[in-house]
């Protein structure tokens, strides 16, 4: 599988927060919606899909603000 | 009821007012070099010039060394130069050694991130040490070569007036006001700096809206000096804090304020004694601690375009603001002035073309960007400047808990050693596919273990104990240095230009003149990627200039030509 270089993972961190900054607030759930399924299909793996989401979405309600 | 405040564990001595320079009729006094400033980059380019042998008037405003919370971590790189500049014992003697940090999201840590370091080094990669010990070494170095280092106390800049040849500085000393002509100026008068306003220019950027409470405290503490770093503590939740050991067990805690908090209310005693108290208990620390000084800071990335402005260099803070995440500010202010120094020297002593100063202001705006750039990134991290970049920050932590592919991004990005690889000063380019390892021309020197002289006068060293106040060619070879080359160094000095050849072998082999250095430990010739026969030619500033796999002692003064005629 590749994987991104921290250079690399830096850089792409930097460009999504830039371009939601852009976008502003109210528009930042249906971006990263977006995001999320292009990301979905260039994985090409359904069973890697559903493990992300399910890693992705633990402990999210203790990481979110109070 | 005000808390009771402690001072700085530190005795500032006071210097009297230097009174003004007698002008009686006639012209005022002329000098080659001034320099504005008597802060760690104003003493170190003064300590530079003085190593070449340049004499320098030093203008300071103050009557002692600066006070308060400022810079308090230098970086190996800094500890170099300072190492060539005469000061380095100080720093070394009162300075807090660390190699790493750790940083915590809530209560559990997801970082431990530790800065290169190997047995091959000889000095540790950062120090904390407190600006006002950093320039109370410096400036003892300083008054160690009174015959070159004028320092002018308690004196102001309050004109200048530019000319081709130099420039006129008005100065106010305590006693009044007197005409100083200088060939050249360097401007290293900090952030708010007098003659970059009188020369009408500007930093540009990005200031940042984040705002940060800066708070020194005295506790006698045990643990270790590393960075700690804590997101959204328990302690004080939705906010970042810093915290980093100084020597005589002074604190700096810093820590973020929330949005919509007020600055001036926030640095109120009342508001800032129970956050440090609240983090202490956190920390477990549960010793005596009083506060020494709180004050606010504000990230600013900003740079001018050039350096160079005629007769007038600027330098440090005065050239540039880099954010306080990652430790760039007052190093990056030492390299400048180590890049300076010698160029400067070698221009007021007629040995090289003035264009070489163009090259002090090109490498050193590129490593400005280059500090910039990772001093951003750090900023963007520590004080989320938009609700996105707040967002995605809480998911990198809250990630980084289990995922340590995350954990990258929180990494501060601490300062290195900057590489001049695009400079025009860099010779023989082609060689660089003869090596396979070893600094490319622009690099820092990697640092190895070596045993200097030979014979019975020989002890343990470092390959950067080789250099000095002059080009320095690092000639690998098991046996004599070549004819060519000692009469190029002999040739080259009738001249004035200063080379030294210093002949680093396997072997302790007896050799006539030329300096020597055994590799006792086999690592240094693979290191660089060196054959009997190989040199690597450095600038005074420890920067490689040229190498070459199999030496020509005409490329080589081909190499040092081009340098000093740009």
């Amino acid at each position: 599988m590749p994987t991104l270089t921290e250079r690399e993972l830096d850089q792409a961190y930097t460009h999504l927060c830039k371009t939601m900054t852009r976008l502003g607030e109210a528009n930042a759930t249906l971006f990263l919606a977006r995001f999320a399924l292009l990301a979905m299909t260039r994985i090409g793996d359904a069973e890697a899909a559903l493990k992300l989401i399910d890693t992705a979405a633990e402990d999210v309600a203790a990481a979110a603000p109070a | 009821m005000s808390p009771e405040f402690a001072p700085y564990p530190f005795i500032s001595t006071h210097y009297p007012a230097t009174p003004r320079d007698a002008v009686a009729g006639g012209e005022p006094k002329r000098h080659p070099v001034v320099v504005v400033g008597g802060g760690p980059v104003g003493y170190c380019t003064a300590l530079g010039l003085a190593s070449h042998g340049v004499p320098v008037v030093l203008v300071e405003a103050d009557d002692s060394v600066c006070f308060g919370s400022r810079a308090i971590c230098i970086s190996r790189r800094s500890l170099e130069i300072v190492e060539r500049l005469g000061a380095l014992d100080g720093f070394l003697r009162d300075g807090l050694p660390w190699t790493g940090g750790r940083s915590f999201y809530r209560d559990t840590e997801v970082l431990h991130f530790t800065m290169p370091t190997d047995a091959n080094q000889k000095l540790p990669p950062m120090v904390n040490l407190a600006q006002y010990s950093i320039e109370q070494h410096l400036l003892d170095a300083a008054q160690a070569r009174p015959d070159l280092i004028d320092i002018r106390w308690q004196t102001r800049v309050t004109g200048i007036e530019r000319r081709a040849d130099g420039a006129r500085l008005t100065l106010a000393a305590a006693d009044g006001e007197y005409p100083l002509l200088a060939d050249w100026v360097v401007a290293a008068d900090g952030g708010r700096s007098f003659l970059r306003e009188a020369l009408g220019l500007q930093l540009k950027g990005t200031s940042y809206e984040g705002r940060y409470v800066i708070v020194d405290i005295l506790l006698d503490s045990q643990r270790p000096t590393e960075r700690l770093a804590y997101f959204d503590p328990p302690c004080n939740p939705g906010s970042t804090v810093l915290v980093h050991k100084q020597p005589n067990n002074v604190w700096r805690i810093d820590y973020q304020l929330r949005d919509g908090e007020d600055p001036d209310a926030a640095i109120l005693p009342e508001n800032v004694m129970p956050r440090v108290a609240s983090l202490l208990d956190m920390m477990g620390e549960r010793g005596e601690w009083k506060p020494i000084w709180m004050g606010i800071y504000k990230a600013n990335a900003l740079t001018l375009e050039s350096y160079r402005h005629g007769r007038v260099l600027f330098a440090g803070d005065a050239a540039h603001l880099v954010p306080i995440f990652g430790v760039r500010g007052a190093n990056s202010g030492i390299d400048d002035a180590d890049n300076l120094a010698w160029k400067l020297a070698f221009v007021v002593k007629g040995l090289a073309s003035d264009r070489l100063l163009d090259t002090y202001s090109e490498e050193r705006v590129a490593a400005a960007h280059e500090n910039l750039s990772y001093g951003t990134k750090s900023t963007e991290f520590m004080a989320p400047p938009s609700f996105a970049f707040d967002l995605m920050r809480k998911a990198v932590l809250s990630l980084a808990v289990r995922h340590p592919e995350v954990r990258s991004l929180i990494n501060p990005r601490q300062t290195s050693a900057i590489s001049y690889l695009g400079t025009r000063l860099n010779a023989a380019p082609r060689q660089g596919a003869a090596f396979a390892a070893g600094p490319a021309p622009g690099a820092v020197l990697a640092e190895c273990p070596v045993t200097l002289g030979d014979g019975g006068e020989s002890r343990e060293g470092h390959v950067t104990d080789l250099l000095g106040p002059r080009f320095t060619l690092l000639y690998f070879c098991d046996g004599d240095v070549p004819a060519a080359l000692v009469d190029l160094e002999r040739k080259l000095g009738g001249d004035g230009v200063p080379l030294k050849t210093v002949a680093l072998s396997r072997t302790a082999a007896p050799n006539g003149d030329a300096a020597r250095a055994r590799d006792h430990t086999g690592r240094l010739f693979p290191m660089y990627d060196a054959v009997s026969g190989t040199s690597y030619l450095v600038r005074p500033d420890g920067h490689v200039l040229g190498r070459w796999k199999h030496t020509d002692a005409t490329a080589v003064a081909a190499a040092i030509h081009h340098a000093l005629r740009p």
